[in-house]
């Protein structure tokens, strides 16, 4: 995998010859180099472990936390990060966790008892129309999964159509994309597995709130099409405002 | 003796700047590298089993 990681970085990078390091730590038996690829490029960080006289390439990352000695203290507040670099750490953390209780499950509990364990469909819904109150249901459910993508969550989220019988929606999960970006979760799922989780949830999710929904893949983009399950059920408003 | 020339291999290969050099001179031929000669080359910071 992580040979596949650094052919991928040399495809699509300037000549190795070309970058420049910035910064150097040793930690133990480690060695951390953090480096741009280009004059403007964000930063890398290369990590090496030292064994038996022999580097080895150990990790690449993309995101640095920008605290590089320990501030005065007593200290309460600490640097920030773009809101697109948390929404990938956040993903991250809990697409990890999420994977390894699978993995668990799925040994101890078989298949499909791991992937039911993510149905969250009921409780999915019962947030969409808490929060949006004046909606009608179909609408609520699909206007808070566009909101929760995007806002909450930092996808790229474009909303196609919405009527009362059909919606369409193109999602950009970070979810996606992180598995062919990070190395640690192709070693321990299976792409099958991993987007069958990504698919449960949503189709759970889309089973709660009444509607059937069509999921494929355009590159890292998801499209999902919802149909109306069963009789629309009219609401309506009034507004005093 | 030997001991000596082990250290002096350890401390060459501490060394930041032979270690980015070489990871350098391995990233520029690595199309034409095998995938068994790059892996020799990695170790993972969080060992995994599959």
């Amino acid at each position: 995998m992580i040979c596949a990681i650094l052919r991928r970085l040399k495809a699509s990078a300037p000549p190795p010859q070309e970058w420049k390091t910035k910064a150097f730590r040793q930690r133990g038996n480690r060695l951390v180099f953090v480096a741009t690829l280009a004059p403007d490029s964000d930063l890398f960080t290369f990590t090496f472990e030292v064994d038996g006289g022999r580097w080895f390439f150990s990790h690449l990352e993309t995101i640095q936390i920008p605290l590089c000695s320990v501030p005065p203290l007593p200290a309460s507040s600490f640097p920030d990060l773009p809101e697109s670099k948390k929404a990938w750490m956040r993903e991250e953390i809990q697409t990890s966790e999420n994977i390894r209780l699978f993995t668990f499950l799925k040994r101890e509990k078989g298949r499909d008892f791991a992937l039911s364990w993510f149905r969250d469909g009921e409780g999915y819904f019962v947030a969409a129309r808490a929060w949006l109150p004046l909606l009608s249901e179909q609408e609520a459910f699909i206007l808070y999964l566009c909101w929760e993508q995007s806002v909450l969550r930092g996808n790229h989220v474009t909303l196609e159509h919405l009527d009362e019988t059909r919606a369409k929606v193109r999602l950009q999960p970070i979810y996606v994309k992180l598995y062919d970006t990070t190395s640690h979760l192709r070693e321990m799922i299976s792409r099958e597995d991993y987007l069958a989780i990504f698919e449960t949830v949503w189709k759970d999710r889309a089973r709660a709130a009444g509607w059937d929904l069509k999921m494929s893949y355009d590159g890292t983009c998801c499209v999902m099409e919802f149909t109306k399950r069963g009789p629309v059920r009219h609401s309506r408003i009034w507004n005093r405002g | 003796m030997l001991g000596a020339e082990n250290e002096t291999a350890a401390m060459r290969v501490c060394d930041p700047e032979t270690v980015w050099r070489e990871f350098v001179e391995m990233m520029t031929s690595i199309e034409e590298t095998s995938s068994d000669e790059v892996m020799d080359k990695v170790k993972p910071l969080l060992p995994l089993s599959k």
